[in-house]
């Protein structure tokens, strides 16, 4: 009686939380991946094997959303975390002066929404009349089309990513420097060792999961970006900042067509789960 | 003995202090230009200064329901995260103060889909809010769709989990003893331990419904009085001829509390105690 109790309490406790989730997770991913399967006739549901993912693949414009993700992932994401990792580190010594300071200063755009945040850049990068391409001309450059030219568009959705996603990866990195003890620094100093060497032989090595953690945390991040993307380009100019969210956005709503929807969103969740995994896989090998 | 800046130190102080700079600067920016009209947010030559706009900005902004928009707002994120952690800290006090069985699998599957980018369930979740329920419950435009699939929270379950294991069993066994059954041991006993973790998480909870976009774009597309401020703010930048002096109030007012939360508890943004509690 009493042991049966204990075996039951437990699932009384989960099964607010087991239930949300069989309801609005576990059944939305199965009914998805079922959707992608299928194709709507005139209204009538009828099972198309592959066909969505076919499509996709012939899709120029899911091809297009897919190239300018890879290119967020190859050219953003290193910058922001190299650039992270080195605020890091100069936070972390205690010689930097004011540093409880800096370090709220970086982390500051990570509390604001991406809606503002597309707000206040589509704003301040406005080509004619806005603020950076006015001290642009002022320095006698030409000013820059920010949002209209389609290398220029991307590097404002980069610019944006890394001016709110720069601090909160940095408190990232300083939670895991300061598992770094002191005493090995104080050794290899005495060692004789230089502080670029520390930084190779100490910081790096021990730092690995850390940064593992950050690469995998913005890759997901970047596969799904969405709110910026929306607010400062609308995936434009001629859909050269479209992203695999945006594009599934507008199939789900410009062209109300599910099916086909699900099957973009299921490509979405291979591509994060094949890339996370990788990661994880080449960060453990480099270790060993 | 302190040593000098060398001139490398010196380098990076600087360098740093102009990144520094860069990170905060639009938040100055966005607050002077909340009171300024809409030629002086946008024209030549920029202005950095406050103005006198700041009513006349309002008052746009209530015209266009910012005052249902922030109501909407407050109660969607408040009730979400009381009930999200209601929900989350009995799953975290059940999987750390009980043995059972299937213990690490419910675990890993809470786990599995911190990884499922919302997007998938998109679609689906859609037409389930669109009536295609055995109830045939239409929620769209209700808070309820966006609340709901909010709730199933891997993030608070495991920040809830990690509370609990610091949690001493003992406490437990002595109100059993007492006579306490075990709800009012989990309600009464040993939530209020985790009291502090539970304002930290109750904060990026909060944080993260009041900034959400997605959900409700999706959930809200066709109720206007279902609108939250991010919601509001998309639609001011979606006008033809967009009123930017309405436009940056309206986003400097959705910031604004976020803000005031930053500035109270810096040391819990900052310390890394959500960095911390994702990696485990």
């Amino acid at each position: 009686m009493t042991s049966r109790r204990i075996v039951l309490t437990p699932w009384a406790f989960l099964t607010p939380a087991l239930l949300l989730y069989a309801l609005f997770t576990v059944y939305p991913v199965a009914r998805a991946l079922i959707l992608s399967f299928q194709r709507n006739i005139d209204g009538e549901i009828r099972w198309a094997g592959v066909a969505q993912y076919q499509r996709l693949l012939g899709d120029d414009v899911f091809k297009q959303a897919l190239f300018n993700t890879g290119i967020f992932l190859v050219v953003q994401v290193p910058i922001m975390l190299l650039a992270a990792l080195l605020i890091a580190i100069a936070l972390n010594s205690k010689r930097f002066p004011l540093r409880a300071l800096f370090r709220s200063a970086f982390f500051l755009p990570s509390i604001m929404s991406l809606v503002a945040v597309g707000v206040l850049f589509r704003v301040l990068l406005n080509e004619d009349l806005g603020l950076v391409n006015y001290l642009i001309s002022s320095l006698g450059l030409s000013a820059v089309p920010w949002i209209t030219h389609p290398w220029w568009a991307k590097i404002t959705v980069m610019l944006l990513l890394t001016w709110r996603y720069t601090g909160f990866m940095m408190v990232i990195y300083l939670s895991g420097l300061q598992t770094i003890p002191d005493e090995l620094y104080e050794a290899a100093e005495i060692d004789g060792s230089s502080g670029w060497q520390s930084f190779w032989y100490i910081t790096l090595p021990l730092l690995r999961p850390t940064i593992l953690f950050t690469t995998v945390l913005s890759t997901i991040g970047v596969l799904q970006i969405f709110d910026e993307a929306l607010i400062v380009t609308r995936g434009g100019p001629s859909n050269e900042t479209l992203t695999i969210g945006l594009y599934l956005y507008q199939t789900v709503f410009s062209s109300a067509d599910f099916h086909y929807a699900a099957a973009l969103s299921w490509v979405l969740v291979i591509l994060i789960g094949v890339l996370s995994v990788l990661q994880l896989r080449l960060g453990e090998r480099g270790q060993g | 003995m302190k040593k000098r800046f060398s001139l490398l130190e010196t380098a990076v102080v600087l360098v740093l202090a102009i990144g520094a700079f860069l990170a905060v600067f639009p938040f100055y920016w966005m607050f002077s230009a909340a009171t300024r009209t809409s030629a002086d947010v946008l024209g030549i030559p920029p202005r950095i200064d406050f103005g006198l706009a700041l009513w006349q900005n309002l008052e746009t902004l209530i015209a266009r329901g910012f005052f249902l928009a922030a109501w909407n707002s407050l109660l969607i994120a408040s009730v979400t995260t009381v009930l999200t952690l209601l929900v989350a800290s009995m799953a975290g006090f059940a999987l750390t103060q009980y043995q059972f069985k299937a213990r690490e699998n419910v675990f890993a599957l809470f786990l599995i889909t911190l990884i499922v980018p919302p997007q998938v369930t998109i679609v689906p979740l859609f037409q389930l809010m669109a009536g295609q329920n055995p109830f045939s419950i239409n929620l769209l435009g209700s808070p309820w769709a966006i609340m709901l699939p909010a709730l199933s929270s891997s993030f608070a379950i495991f920040f809830c989990r990690q509370a609990f294991q610091k949690y001493p069993s003992e406490l437990s066994d002595a109100a059993r003893v007492d006579g306490a059954n075990e709800f009012q041991v989990y309600w009464r006993i040993a939530l209020p331990t985790i009291r502090s973790s539970l304002a930290a998480l109750s904060v990026f909870v909060f944080l993260g419904q009041w900034n959400s976009f997605f959900l409700p774009l999706i959930m809200n597309s066709n109720n206007d009085a279902g609108r939250t401020l991010p919601l509001l703010i998309s639609s001011l930048i979606g006008e033809n001829t967009i009123d930017y002096g309405a436009l940056i109030a309206g986003t400097a007012l959705s910031v604004l509390p976020v803000l005031i939360f930053f500035l109270l508890a810096q040391r819990l943004f900052v310390s890394g105690a959500l960095s911390g509690s994702v990696k485990g």
